[in-house]
C-alpha cells in the first residue's frame, strides 16, 4: 500500500501542532501532574498538549485520506525576511539609538523592493512617518522613548 | 422600573465630555482604519489597542467599542464598494451589497446598512437592559463545572465554524490554550514555560500576540498576495426609493431578531449569525433569484443581525468573560489588562462600566450615522490609499503600541515571532481567532476545570450529570459533526458563490 499525501496544506499543519504538543507536553512533565483531585501545575497543560499532539497526527492522517488536494504555494522568502528583519530592527536599536534611528530602519527594511524602484516617494514616506509618530507619541504623548 | 434607571446610569457616565469624547475618538478612528485597504476590523483593533491601556477602564472600553462598530461599518463599506470583506461576516454583505454598487445603487445599500445597524444597535440595547437583571441572577445557576463545559463549547463552536478543516481550528484553539499556559500558575506559582526567561513569568504578552498574528501576518499576507485594485464605484444618491424601504425593513426587522438570539448564545461569531439571516431572507423571498444580484433584503437583514448581534454578545463578553470572535477576544484582553476580571459580577460589582459601554454603543451609533452618511465621499477617497503607502505605517504604529504596553523591547520580538506564526499558518489554512480566543479562555478554563474535579474527588463525569453542562457539551458536539460532514465552510461557500457571480457579471458586461 502506498501512502501519498493530498492535502499538504493540512499534512504540514498537521505536523506543525504535533511537534508543537510534542515539546509542550515534554515541558509539562517536567512539573508535578499531581492527580484530578489535586492538580499539579503540569496536569492541565499535559492533558491540553496530548490533544494538541493527538489533533496533529489525526490531520496528518486526513492530509493522506482527504478526497480533495491541494499543494502549497512557494514561500515568499524575501517579504518574510525584509518585514520581519525591519520589526527586529527596530526592536533591536529603539534603546539603544533611538526611536528616529529604529523607525528609519523599520521602514526602509520593510520597503526594500520599493527603495529600488521609487526611492524618492519610499525616502519622503520614511521622513514624513518618523516626523508624525514622533510629534504624536513622544511629543503628543510623552512616550518615555529617546528620540536619538 | 430598574430597566430605566440602569439605562440613565448608563447615559450619565456616557454623556460625560470625556466619555463622550472617546467615544467619538473610537468611532472616528475605527471608520477611519477600518476603510484603509487591506485593513479590516480585527487588524484596526490589534492597531489601536495599546493605545487605549493609558485611560481609565470605562472611557478605554467605551473607545475599543467604537473602535469595534466603527471598524465593522467600515468593513461593510468595503464590502458593498470594493466586494472586499473587511471581517468574514461582511463577505456576506459582498454577495449582495457589491452587485447594487455596479448597479449605481451603492449609496442607497450603504444607507440601508448604516440604518439596518443602527435600529439593530437600539433593540440589542434594549434587550440587554431587559434582560441584565435576569442573567446576574441566573448566573448564581453557573459554577466551575458549567463554566469548563461552556468554554470549551465556545471554543470548539468559534473554531469549527471558520474553515475547512475543523481538526486543524480545533487545533489552533488547542495551541492558543497551551500559550495560554505560559507564566506563573496561579494555584502553585510554578514558573511554567516559560523557557528560562524571566520576560515570560507573567505570561505571554497578548497585545504582541494579537499584534503579530492579526497586524504583522497580515502585512506580510498582502505583500506576498497583492490584490488587484479594485476601483471604487460611484455614489449617485444616499436616499432609498420608497419601494426599497418597503422591501427592506421586515429583513431589517427580522434580521435584528435572529441576530439578537444568537448574540446571546456564547461562542457562535458573527459570521453565522449575518449567514443564517441572509439564507432565511432567500428563502422566504418571493424570487429568490434576485439574490447575489443586488437585492435590497440581502443587505438590510444581514447588516441588521450583525449589529444586532454584535451588541447582545456584550451579554456572554460581559456577564460570562466568553466572547464571540476574535474582535470580541481582542476586547476582552484589553478589559482583563485593565484589570476587570468578566464576570457575573461585572454588572453588580462595576454597574458603571457595563451601563456606560452599554449605552455609549447607542450614542456611537448615531455619532457613525452622521459621520458616515454625508462623509462617505471622503472615505471612498481613502479606499484608493495604495498599500504600499499603507504598510509602512502599519508595522511602525504596531511596534510603538506593543512597545508602549510594557515599556519591553521584548514583546517586539514576540510580536514579530508571531506575525510569522500567524502568517505560516494562514498560508496552512488555520485562522488566527481561534488561537487568541484560546489564549484568553485558557486559564479560566484552567482555574474552573480544576475546581470543579476537586468538587466531584476527580471524577470526570460530573461534566456530564450537571444538565446545563450536558447541554454545552453536546451544543459542542453537535456544533462538530455538523460542520464537519459539511464539504466546505460557510465561508467558502459564500466566496465560491460570490466568485461565480463576479463571472456572471462580467460575462453580463
Amino acid at each position: 500500500m502506498k501512502f501519498r499525501v493530498r492535502s499538504q496544506r493540512e499534512f504540514t499543519a498537521g505536523l506543525i501542532f504535533f511537534c508543537i504538543g510534542s515539546v509542550w507536553l515534554a515541558g509539562s512533565l517536567d512539573h508535578r501532574i499531581g492527580s484530578a483531585t489535586a492538580m499539579g501545575p503540569g496536569y492541565f497543560p499535559m492533558a491540553v498538549s496530548l490533544i494538541l499532539a493527538g489533533l496533529g497526527i489525526a490531520s496528518v492522517v486526513r492530509s493522506v485520506t482527504i478526497a480533495d488536494a491541494d499543494v502549497l504555494d512557494p514561500w515568499p522568502l524575501a517579504a518574510f525576511v525584509f518585514v520581519l528583519g525591519g520589526v527586529v530592527g527596530f526592536g533591536l536599536l529603539l534603546e539603544s539609538a533611538g526611536l528616529i534611528a529604529a523607525a528609519a530602519v523599520l521602514i526602509l527594511l520593510s520597503c526594500w523592493s520599493r527603495l529600488q524602484a521609487r526611492p524618492g516617494e519610499t525616502l519622503l514616506l520614511t521622513v514624513a512617518l518618523i516626523a508624525l509618530v514622533a510629534g504624536i507619541f513622544v511629543s503628543g504623548l510623552g512616550m518615555p522613548v529617546d528620540l536619538y | 422600573m430598574e430597566i430605566l434607571d440602569h439605562l440613565r446610569l448608563g447615559f450619565d457616565v456616557a454623556f460625560t465630555p470625556i466619555n463622550f469624547f472617546y467615544c467619538l475618538v473610537g468611532a472616528f478612528l475605527g471608520t477611519l482604519v477600518g476603510v484603509l485597504p487591506g485593513i479590516g476590523p480585527v487588524t484596526t483593533i490589534a492597531m489601536l489597542l495599546p493605545f487605549t491601556f493609558k485611560m481609565p477602564a470605562v472611557a478605554s472600553l467605551i473607545m475599543l467599542a467604537g473602535i469595534y462598530y466603527g471598524a465593522h461599518h467600515a468593513g461593510s463599506t468595503t464590502a458593498i464598494m470594493l466586494n472586499m470583506p473587511g471581517e468574514p461576516s461582511s463577505i456576506v454583505i459582498c454577495l449582495d451589497g457589491h452587485p447594487m454598487a455596479r448597479q449605481g445603487r451603492a449609496g442607497v445599500a450603504l444607507f440601508i446598512s448604516a440604518v439596518g445597524s443602527f435600529f439593530a444597535g437600539c433593540v440589542g440595547v434594549v434587550i440587554i437592559a431587559t434582560l441584565a437583571p435576569f442573567l446576574s441572577e441566573s448566573s448564581l445557576l453557573i459554577g466551575p463545572t458549567e463554566y469548563t463545559s461552556m468554554i470549551i463549547m465556545a471554543l470548539v463552536s468559534s473554531a469549527v465554524v471558520v474553515s475547512n478543516s475543523p481538526l486543524t481550528t480545533i487545533a489552533m484553539s488547542a495551541l492558543g490554550v497551551l500559550i495560554g499556559t505560559v507564566g506563573t500558575d496561579v494555584s502553585t506559582g510554578a514558573w511554567r514555560f516559560t523557557f528560562g526567561s524571566h520576560y515570560l513569568t507573567d505570561g505571554v504578552s497578548f497585545v504582541a500576540v494579537a499584534t503579530g498574528l492579526f497586524a504583522f501576518a497580515e502585512v506580510l499576507h498582502h505583500i506576498a498576495k497583492p490584490e488587484p485594485r479594485a476601483e471604487p464605484t460611484a455614489i449617485n444618491s444616499l436616499i432609498p426609493t420608497r419601494e426599497d424601504m418597503r422591501a427592506a425593513w421586515r429583513p431589517i426587522l427580522r434580521g435584528t431578531g435572529l441576530g439578537a438570539i444568537f448574540g446571546i448564545l456564547p461562542g457562535t461569531g458573527p459570521l453565522v449569525c449575518s449567514f443564517v439571516s441572509y439564507a432565511v431572507e432567500k428563502q422566504i423571498a418571493k424570487d429568490p433569484s434576485r439574490f447575489g444580484k443586488g437585492a435590497i433584503e440581502g443587505v438590510a437583514a444581514p447588516e441588521a443581525s450583525n449589529n444586532a448581534a454584535a451588541i447582545t454578545h456584550f451579554i456572554p463578553m460581559l456577564g460570562l468573560g466568553i466572547p464571540a470572535g476574535a474582535a470580541m477576544a481582542l476586547m476582552l484582553g484589553a478589559l482583563m489588562i485593565q484589570g476587570i476580571t468578566p464576570g457575573p459580577q461585572v454588572m453588580s460589582g462595576h454597574p458603571d462600566l457595563f451601563w456606560g459601554v452599554v449605552a455609549s454603543m447607542l450614542i456611537g451609533n448615531v455619532m457613525l450615522l452622521i459621520l458616515n452618511l454625508p462623509m462617505v465621499g471622503l472615505w471612498i477617497r481613502l479606499l484608493r490609499v495604495p498599500y504600499r503607502l499603507l504598510y509602512p505605517a502599519i508595522l511602525l504604529f504596531c511596534c510603538i503600541g506593543v512597545y508602549s504596553v510594557n515599556s519591553q523591547v521584548f514583546d517586539i520580538f514576540l510580536a514579530a515571532g508571531f506575525g510569522a506564526l500567524g502568517f505560516v499558518f494562514k498560508r496552512l489554512d488555520c485562522p488566527p481567532g481561534p488561537l487568541v480566543l484560546g489564549m484568553i479562555l485558557g486559564p479560566t478554563l484552567e482555574e474552573n476545570m480544576r475546581r470543579a474535579l476537586l468538587m466531584s474527588r476527580g471524577h470526570a463525569g460530573i461534566f456530564l450529570t450537571s444538565p446545563i453542562s450536558l447541554v454545552m457539551l453536546l451544543l459542542a458536539v453537535a456544533f462538530i459533526v455538523i460542520f464537519a460532514r459539511r464539504e466546505k465552510s460557510i465561508e467558502t461557500t459564500v466566496e465560491i458563490s460570490a466568485t461565480e457571480q463576479a463571472k456572471n457579471d462580467t460575462a453580463l458586461s
